[in-house]
């Protein structure tokens, strides 16, 4: 059957950045649109307490006909009524994902699929049920089993930093990532190389003939250096590092290596992979521009947009002297609120303030509302 | 025998600066098991994990980490790097950490998560792939019979015969003599065996309870009385409502499917450990044994206010009471019985008022693992008449008998000033005449700083040597079970509730050296609760306790050359005090007349029930 359904996934950068918050938003806008959502989450979502902080987390509210994909353990302690409509062999450690139909509206945990391979399988699952938009909630700073969805929208706060001006910057370097290019067209489709060349890095000559190494990723000074040692400086044409990019090699190959690699293009498998080698996501931009600057090209096999940036000025303040271990806290939304605002391209929300029409409409684009 | 497991690979990652010893144990057990492990050092960076977990090709990556601030977020991104590095497409990922909970290893994206309190059992199971069986808890969650490792024979000749001359009196003067407690236990046997006559229609049910009832009233106080004519309640007790019963029945349903237990013992196999409720309330009682099972008492025993004790008849229903000590009701015992573990040892105590061969009865009949008799106690210390309750105390020990009861016999005359070689005379009478009524005694000395011991200077160095003194000099008569009470390290407990749980704890290091079948123990708040003991209390001294038995093991505790001395004196005043017994002829007289403890030492026979003997 042909479906036409589309994804979108919340990515935060920590916890506590309003993921929820924001599907709860979109959730409650589809509904009152009378689109058919589906909803499922790559962690665990929907209670009342925060397991690690105590302070409260937002309760996920669904309406009748909405899908849920939550495992087992979760079906009994929601309050609604949820008939199930399949069970998967997607397991969690609260038990199999099961799809579920909601029959009585009322609040539901969300605990689903932990892992890229799962949450795609549960897609089709909920693809399956006619689902027109699909929710993915995400958990804690995890991003890469999202890649399986169409679309991303960018939660973070305070959460991740209190300091506005680091937030602004690492937001930027993070949607910079995701707007490394495709790579175009080629006698060798990308759809190949994943297929045929995921486990090991690859570097493709122009003579079409393809050298392996036995790593990966590239994540340390000696997976580089046997790298450095197979590039053929006139015949390579492109490296595709299938696993694990760390953003600290990209930096030495741009400041030791640029000449070697000049011409040639460092290829990811997507973006997320990139985002998780780096350590201090706020200079990816600065490394990458660095790289395009020397001549060296970075494409990527796959990618998928972001829509928008949703932040939080909200976080959980550790109290070392209280009863409790932490307390709630704010940052100066406002102030958040325009930083971002003049930086990014993105429409900006902040998710504890007023209705964004801007993101709606974001949203209507993407999903070819027109009205 | 392991050549039938899939040999697994697995990783083991301290994902923690310094707690790795888990994982290091939990590595020697795989390996013992012949699986191939690969043990990281700890503290290493994520990219050099995610490296050298690339080149192990594992089936299972265990990562162990202490939570903490953004702690989270790291693991958080070691999973995404696991999976962007491939290591997910081939292994499972499972964390473990003392605050993993099932919830919070699924928002961190985790495979599985153990918890503190995970037996390692649990995890290879795991990766082994078999349902965890609790194994080791069904073992050490059994019912033991406590007597059943003893044969009762004696092995001081001349107290056997002491004893056995005395019994023979006793049963004796009582034939032919029945009481109102004796008449009550019967007609409640017979409303109990109506009640459950499937045969029987609900009319004709309520028909013959109806007569058996009038009857039952007629050897009843008008406190009794009052209530099943007028429905009027002492004071201070009231009946549960419909719906506290109810959600009761909830609470206990969820309890039984929530329950973990931990394991009390080590490497021992005695002595087992009890605890007693009676806080008034049936609702707070049932806590309280949920708790304790779960922290691993292996029996808990009721007890009665001491008001019931000094009244004839028994109420009825689900009645709480603002007092110590639950009121003993069939409903009251039924309800506290559903709420318990099957392998949960319960005694109800009978032992020393003017109910007590009718709360055998109902005991028994509920399945009452063991009762508490004493006929002594209860007569000099109790406040009940010697003749009334030697006549009670001996068709209670029938019953005993008849529901199989083991029961226990607790010389808390010491408590009042009677010197222990005394009230060990007594216990053994008691013993011997269970013995020849084919019931089953357990013997109960007390581990307590007494009166007795104070005066005397017996315990001014320590409170090893005369403890041990009573259990050897007890063990020199009789192989009979011994379980030290109630509870133990009485008279040394303070306000301090660690003060209170250490020196119950101690106590239980020397009933665990000396091997005893069981031994009671208080909550930390017992002495001092003025009220109702509270749920923690009670798991420090559980805590304790568990402690001391990991403490001690096998080994033992030695006590100075003074032991065998008290001993000594203990087993010659005990033969001593049975010859004036013996040679007074009359066992009531003897228990008038001080010979077992007597007004000077701190005992005085009691009134309750005096001249309601029954003739027939």
């Amino acid at each position: 059957m042909e479906i036409n359904s589309k994804v979108i996934g919340i990515l935060g950068t920590a916890k506590n950045t309003g993921k929820t918050t924001t599907a709860n938003y979109l959730l409650e806008w589809s509904n009152k649109e009378g689109i058919k959502v589906g909803l499922t989450s790559i962690g665990y979502d929907g209670e009342d307490i925060d397991s690690i902080t105590g302070l409260p987390k937002p309760r996920i509210h669904v309406k009748k006909g909405n899908l849920v994909g939550t495992a087992e353990q979760c079906f009994s302690v929601s309050k609604g009524k949820i008939e199930i409509v399949e069970k998967t062999p997607v397991t969690t450690s609260l038990g199999q994902v099961l799809i579920g139909k909601v029959l009585q509206e009322g609040l539901v945990i969300l605990a689903g699929p932990n892992k890229g391979k799962d949450l795609f399988y549960i897609l089709q699952k909920l693809k399956k049920e006619k689902s027109q938009l699909i929710l993915v909630d995400g958990a804690l700073n995890r991003m890469i089993p999202l890649i399986h969805c169409d679309a991303l929208i960018l939660a973070t706060g305070a959460s991740r930093h209190t300091d506005i001006d680091l937030l602004v910057d690492e937001t930027e370097s993070i949607i910079r990532a995701f707007n490394i290019p495709l790579r175009e067209k080629q006698k060798i489709s990308n759809q190949e190389i994943m297929q045929h060349h995921n486990n090991n890095i690859v570097i493709f000559q122009k003579n079409g003939y393809k050298r392996q190494l036995k790593s990966h990723s590239l994540i340390s000074q000696k997976i580089l250096n046997n790298l450095i040692d197979s590039i053929d400086e006139k015949e390579t044409e492109e490296i595709y590092i299938p696993g694990i990019v760390q953003d600290n090699i990209l930096k030495k190959i741009a400041e030791q290596y640029s000449e070697l690699f000049k011409g040639k293009t460092i290829l990811i498998n997507n973006p997320t992979f990139l985002l998780v080698g780096t350590r201090d996501i706020n200079h990816l931009m600065d490394i990458i521009e660095d790289i395009l600057n020397k001549g060296i090209n970075i494409k990527t096999l796959y990618n998928l947009p972001i829509l928008a940036v949703t932040i939080n000025p909200f976080y959980p303040k550790y109290s070392r002297f209280g009863k409790d271990s932490y307390e709630m806290a704010w940052i100066d939304g406002y102030q958040l609120y325009q930083k971002m605002r003049n930086r990014l391209a993105l429409p900006v929300t902040n998710i504890m303030g007023e209705e964004s029409p801007k993101l709606v409409t974001v949203i209507k684009k993407f999903l070819n509302i027109n009205r | 025998m392991n050549n039938s497991i899939k040999k697994r690979k697995i990783l083991l990652i301290p994902l923690d600066p310094v707690h790795d010893v888990a994982l290091k144990i939990l590595n020697r057990k795989l390996q013992e098991r012949g699986h191939h492990t690969v043990l990281l050092p700890p503290d290493l960076p994520l990219e050099e994990i995610i490296g050298r977990a690339s080149d192990v090709d594992a089936n299972y990556v265990l990562v162990s980490r202490t939570l903490g601030y953004s702690v989270a977020e790291l693991l958080g991104k070691f999973i995404d790097m696991a999976e962007a590095a491939k290591i997910r497409d081939r292994a499972k990922v499972v964390l473990g950490g003392k605050a993993i909970t099932p919830q919070l290893a699924s928002e961190l994206g985790f495979d599985k998560g153990f918890g503190a309190g995970t037996d390692f059992e649990e995890i290879i199971a795991y990766i082994e792939d078999r349902e965890f069986q609790r194994e080791k808890e069904k073992l050490f969650r059994k019912k033991i019979s406590i007597p059943a490792s003893h044969a009762y024979q004696y092995k001081n000749n001349r107290i056997k015969n002491l004893l056995n001359e005395i019994t023979d009196e006793i049963i004796q003067w009582s034939q032919r003599k029945s009481s109102p407690g004796i008449e009550r236990a019967k007609l409640r046997e017979k409303i109990i065996n109506v009640y459950k006559d499937d045969a029987l229609t609900d009319e004709d049910k309520a028909r013959k309870i109806k007569v058996l009832k009038e009857k039952y009233l007629s050897y009843c106080d008008d406190k009794i009385s009052r209530f099943y004519q007028q429905g009027l309640l002492p004071d201070k007790v009231r009946l549960l409502s419909a719906e506290e019963i109810n959600k009761l029945d909830v609470y206990i349903q969820k309890q039984k499917e929530n329950t973990n237990f931990k394991k009390m013992r080590h490497t021992q196999s005695l002595p087992l450990v009890f605890v007693q409720y009676g806080t008034g309330c049936p609702i707070m009682d049932i806590a309280h044994i949920k708790t304790s099972e779960a922290w691993g008492a292996d029996g808990v025993f009721h007890f009665d206010p001491s008001w019931g004790a000094r009244t004839e008849g028994l109420l009825e229903g689900v009645l709480s009471h603002e007092e110590d000590g639950s009121i003993i009701t069939w409903e009251n015992l039924a309800k506290i019985k559903s709420s318990l573990h099957k392998e949960t040892i319960w005694t109800v105590r009978a032992h020393r008022g003017l109910n007590t061969p009718e709360t055998a009865v109902i005991a028994g009949k509920l399945g009452a693992d063991l009762t508490k008799i004493h006929i002594v106690y209860g007569s000099l210390n109790g406040g009940t008449d010697p003749a009334r309750l030697t006549i009670d105390g001996l068709e209670a020990i029938k019953y005993a008998a008849k529901y199989n009861m083991p029961f226990d016999e607790p010389t808390n005359e010491e408590l009042g000033g009677v010197p222990a070689y005394k009230s060990f005379a007594g216990l053994l009478i008691i013993a011997d005449l269970a013995l020849k009524l084919k019931a089953q005694p357990i013997l109960k000395p007390l581990f307590c700083y007494s009166p007795d011991v104070m005066i005397t200077g017996k315990m001014d160095d320590n409170y090893i040597d005369y403890n041990v003194a009573k259990i050897n000099s007890l063990r020199s008569i009789i192989d009979a079970p011994i379980w030290p009470g109630e509870p133990i390290g009485f008279m040394t407990h303070s306000e301090d509730r660690i003060q209170s749980s250490l020196t119950t704890a101690l106590h239980a290091t020397l009933a665990i050296s000396l091997k005893v079948n069981a031994i009671t123990i208080a909550s930390a708040d017992e002495a001092y609760s003025r009220g109702p003991i509270s749920l923690s209390s009670r798991i420090d001294t559980l805590r304790a306790v568990q402690e001391v038995f990991r403490f001690l093991g096998k080994a033992k505790i030695k006590p100075t050359s003074k032991a065998k001395e008290f001993e000594k004196e203990i087993t010659k005043g005990i033969q001593a005090t049975l010859e004036k017994v013996a040679k007074r002829g009359s066992f009531i007289n003897a228990l008038y007349e001080g010979l077992l403890g007597s007004p000077q030492d701190g005992a005085y026979p009691g009134r309750a029930g005096r001249n309601t003997l029954i003739e027939e």
